[in-house]
């Protein structure tokens, strides 16, 4: 058997002739052209179906893998319940933010609306040369949901005055004994200048799970472009990001690791006094805005 | 890498898509061509028979049912007709020689066009339906698959392969 199959394979084999391959495919192209349903199957489904699965499978995989981080002029979704375009630059190594919402996104923010009626931050800066100091009860310090006082220290250059700075009660931080990186803290400026600058700490426990242990973010709200290179100066060990709304109000969100949801919050409001920024509020940091900064 | 069947080949060439049956073409082209040429022993009528086989195909590819045989066997079954075909009008063929062979110089060497030559002239000896059995089993076919190319039972098949090995066994000992 192995022998005469031996012989058999040894035989050489021939090649198709050439003339029989011409003649036989040119009549096969000539009867597949005849077939009607050829340019609907062929040139409309079939295509339409190929795309069809590249889009899906697209979309499969920006579903998985999210949407990449420092992309130039992405929309999102929302910012404060409005849509909001984002662009971006790298300021020290970290990623900085720029954004710019297609509507003011402060009307969400009721304290910082009703405290900015009427005021500029270079009015803050320029005048008050207030500093603020944080007086955090003991008992507040596992939590935030307690109403705290934050002393405004009468600068040099101003008026004396005292101020207060209330953490909103409804918000807490991380409870005690809670890993500090459960915790996220934005801060809100807002411009009530005369009155008693205000502080609402925020704790995101269930948008900050990712963050790396002892990171927080810290989103800031200001209504004037004076305050951005103070704001760039206290945050600079931080990546920051901006929105900015067509009513001119800014949104500053800063991102640094703090070792609790108190330190950011005394941390920022310490600099932002020796900034003699006046006004802070805190507030959550919106979820897709949160994405891009990371 | 997706690799497409012969029957989804064939089907999607009776849709009218042309390249799917380029690809049948070439993936099979070749084995008929040599099947038939072993079987007839001439190259030109080999020619002429491969090119009638595949525009069978061509015409009944609508009709073509997987489910009854694969691609192939219905493909060598459909040559195997033709062969036959021609066999019975083929008279005076009494054995094969070189010059028999009218393969064309491109196409072989002298020297494997001798080799070829002598083992066509081998089978040439058998009864025609030992040498299609043969044929077919050395072109790769299962018995049960000779069996539905040429329509016998596959006990038919085996004592065909038995006698065609045989009987070419005595030949190439005569030959030594």
């Amino acid at each position: 058997m192995t022998e005469l199959h031996n012989r058999y394979r040894k035989a050489p084999r021939l090649r198709s002739p050439g003339a029989v391959d011409r003649q036989v495919l040119r009549e096969a192209q000539r009867r597949a052209a005849a077939v009607p349903v050829r340019s609907v199957w062929w040139h409309i489904v079939a295509p339409a179906l190929s795309v069809a699965c590249v889009a899906v499978l697209g979309v499969t995989l920006l579903l998985r893998n999210g949407i990449p981080p420092l992309q130039p002029d992405i929309s999102l979704d929302e910012v404060a319940g409005e849509p909001v375009a984002v662009s971006e630059s790298i300021v020290q190594g970290e990623a900085s933010v720029s954004a710019r919402s297609k509507k003011a996104v402060a009307e969400s923010h009721a304290t910082a609306e009703s405290a900015a009626s009427g005021l500029s931050v270079d009015a803050l800066v320029a005048d008050s040369n207030l500093s603020l100091s944080e007086s955090t009860p003991e008992s507040a310090k596992s939590s935030f949901s307690t109403e705290q006082q934050i002393g405004v220290l009468p600068s040099t250059g101003g008026p004396e005055r005292e101020s207060a700075v209330s953490v909103e009660s409804g918000v807490t931080g991380p409870d005690a004994g809670e890993s500090a990186a459960d915790a996220i803290v934005s801060a809100e400026i807002a411009g009530d200048y005369s009155g008693a600058p205000e502080v609402q700490l925020h704790s995101g426990r269930d948008w900050l799970k990712s963050e790396p242990p002892g990171r927080f973010t810290l989103f800031v709200n200001h209504q004037d472009n004076t305050l951005q290179p103070l704001i760039a100066e206290l945050s600079q060990p931080y990546a920051m990001a901006e929105v900015a709304g067509d009513t001119g109000r800014r949104w500053w969100f800063i991102t640094g690791s703090f070792p609790s949801a108190e330190a950011a919050a005394g941390q920022i409001t310490g600099g932002l006094s020796s900034l003699n920024v006046q006004v802070v509020s805190f507030g959550l940091l919106p979820d897709a805005l949160r994405r891009q900064i990371r | 890498m997706f690799v497409q069947t012969d029957a989804s080949l064939l089907r999607a060439y009776a849709r009218g898509h042309y390249p799917s049956f380029e690809k049948l073409y070439h993936r099979h082209s070749e084995n008929l061509f040599n099947y038939v040429f072993r079987s007839l022993g001439q190259y030109p009528a080999s020619e002429e028979l491969c090119q009638e086989v595949w525009l069978s195909v061509l015409a009944k590819a609508g009709t073509f049912e997987p489910g009854s045989a694969a691609f192939k066997t219905w493909l060598f079954t459909i040559a195997r007709n033709k062969v036959i075909d021609f066999q019975r009008r083929r008279i005076n063929q009494a054995h094969v020689d070189v010059d028999d062979l009218e393969i064309p110089s491109a196409a072989l060497d002298p020297e494997g066009q001798v080799v070829l030559a002598e083992l066509l002239a081998a089978m040439d000896q058998l009864p025609t339906e030992q040498r299609e059995t043969f044929v077919l089993q050395q072109e790769g076919f299962s018995n049960r698959e000779i069996s539905q190319i040429t329509g016998v039972g596959s006990e038919t098949v085996k004592s065909r392969l038995r006698y065609a090995k045989t009987s070419l066994k005595q030949q190439f000992r005569g030959e030594a």
